[in-house]
């Protein structure tokens, strides 16, 4: 459960009149705990910022890497929509391999994101 | 010890690819053949890995005349690489069983295997077969069409997840397939329990090697037009536009034995556009793969 959710029911059950310093506690803990860092590969059809996504793949603390949802469609569709969830782009893709333009290197354009949890 | 397995052994058949399915080979990087393997065959082949040899490379069993026959000369098998790698190509000399168990949580990381090279030549042919039904809850393998001409390196690609336009080689028992070797492949996560005899996915795994220089003899189809034909890999693939086409159709002239003949010239020469005119030739079209050319 996210931080903000957390910090919102506690404030529900003080309203309700209930003991929440164990609820405290508990998120004392979680806000004295280093945060971690996600990371999120999109591949994309093109270097725009917010082209469709041909490749996912999510490195996160208690999710599936492989990036899908329950139906198997991707949980990104594209680059706009990881940075409107609130993703950051920290790598933008490889210009290197444009050096070579009569091959192809890789999975399309790549980006790699993060967010802290 | 001395064995009576053909290993390395010569083989000839009859081709049965015709010029657009070996084009589409070229495209795609693999060939799905459905269920050819009799289930008689397929019988003795998993009661054989199960009671004489289970281990993860049975190459002993190609000292059974029927596993030879039966899988690794199987007349549409043993036909579609005859097509590919021409006449006289050697019977495998490894045979590898790719045996899971069932289920099994974990998807297999993206790879192309150890020792691929990227070039237009078709010097050997990795086979799989399916002795069993393999379902898509099974944790077949799938393939990245065109994927064979994508470069990079298997240290590379182990964050790949989730990638558009794969396929899955899922198939019924006596499902053999045939790929390039470079092409990008993982085992896919198995959610369902036990299945089959052993209760194990097994997936045998083997090549061919060519012995000819390559040359255009298998079932030709004098009505193709080559000017017409889309050599492009299916998309959505990661290429820049054109580029798949471009190198397919290397692969396909390399096949031909036209290699000299063809030289991508830039812009709109062939294989690039296959919109043009009935009739015409695209500019840079292989003299022997034009219209009216000499077969």
């Amino acid at each position: 459960m996210e931080l903000k959710q957390r910090v919102e029911r506690c404030l529900e059950r003080y309203r309700a009149g209930e003991r929440i310093e164990a609820d405290l506690t508990a998120l004392l803990d979680a806000v004295s705990r280093p945060q971690r860092q996600s990371l999120l590969y999109l591949q994309a059809s093109s270097s725009h910022p917010y082209s469709r996504a041909i490749g996912i793949s999510i490195f996160e603390e208690g999710k599936d890497s492989e990036g899908v949802d329950a139906q198997g469609n991707f949980l990104y569709r594209s680059i706009k929509e990881a940075l409107d969830d609130g993703w950051r782009i920290i790598k933008f893709p490889e210009m290197a391999a444009a050096m070579d333009d009569q091959n192809n290197y890789g999975l399309g354009c790549e980006f790699i994101l993060e967010r802290w949890r | 010890m001395s064995s009576n397995a053909p290993y390395n052994a010569t083989v000839d058949c009859p081709p049965t690819l015709t010029d657009r399915q070996v084009i589409d080979f070229c495209r795609n990087g693999f060939l799905l053949l459905p269920g050819v393997v009799p289930d008689e065959i397929n019988r003795r082949v998993v009661d054989y890995l199960e009671t004489v040899n289970d281990t993860y490379e049975p190459t002993p069993m190609m000292e059974q005349e029927w596993f030879v026959e039966g899988v690794l000369k199987n007349p549409e098998a043993a036909g579609a690489v005859r097509s590919l790698l021409g006449r006289n190509f050697t019977l495998p000399n490894i045979i590898s069983n790719h045996r899971g168990p069932l289920p099994w949580p974990h998807v297999h990381g993206w790879h192309r295997d150890g020792g691929s090279l990227y070039t237009p030549k078709l010097e050997y042919l990795q086979v799989f077969y399916w002795p069993e039904e393999c379902t898509d809850d099974m944790g077949p393998t799938e393939v990245l069409p065109g994927s064979h001409f994508l470069r990079t390196k298997a240290p590379l690609m182990a964050h790949y997840g989730k990638i558009a336009g794969t396929v899955s080689c899922a198939g019924p028992a006596g499902t053999i397939f045939l790929t390039v070797y470079g092409i990008w492949h993982r085992r896919t996560r198995a959610t369902s329990g036990p299945r089959g005899v052993g209760q194990f996915r097994n997936l045998l795994k083997y090549n061919y090697w060519r012995t000819t220089a390559p040359c255009r003899d298998w079932r030709i189809e004098p009505d193709c037009d080559f000017n017409l034909i889309n050599f492009d890999p299916p998309k959505p693939v990661a290429f820049e536009q054109f580029q798949g086409g471009i190198a397919a159709a290397r692969m396909f002239c390399w096949l031909c034995g036209i290699e000299d003949e063809y030289t991508f010239r830039g812009g709109q020469c062939w294989p690039i556009v296959p919109t043009v005119r009935a009739g015409a030739n695209q500019m840079g079209i292989p003299p022997s793969l034009k219209r009216d050319a000499d077969i």
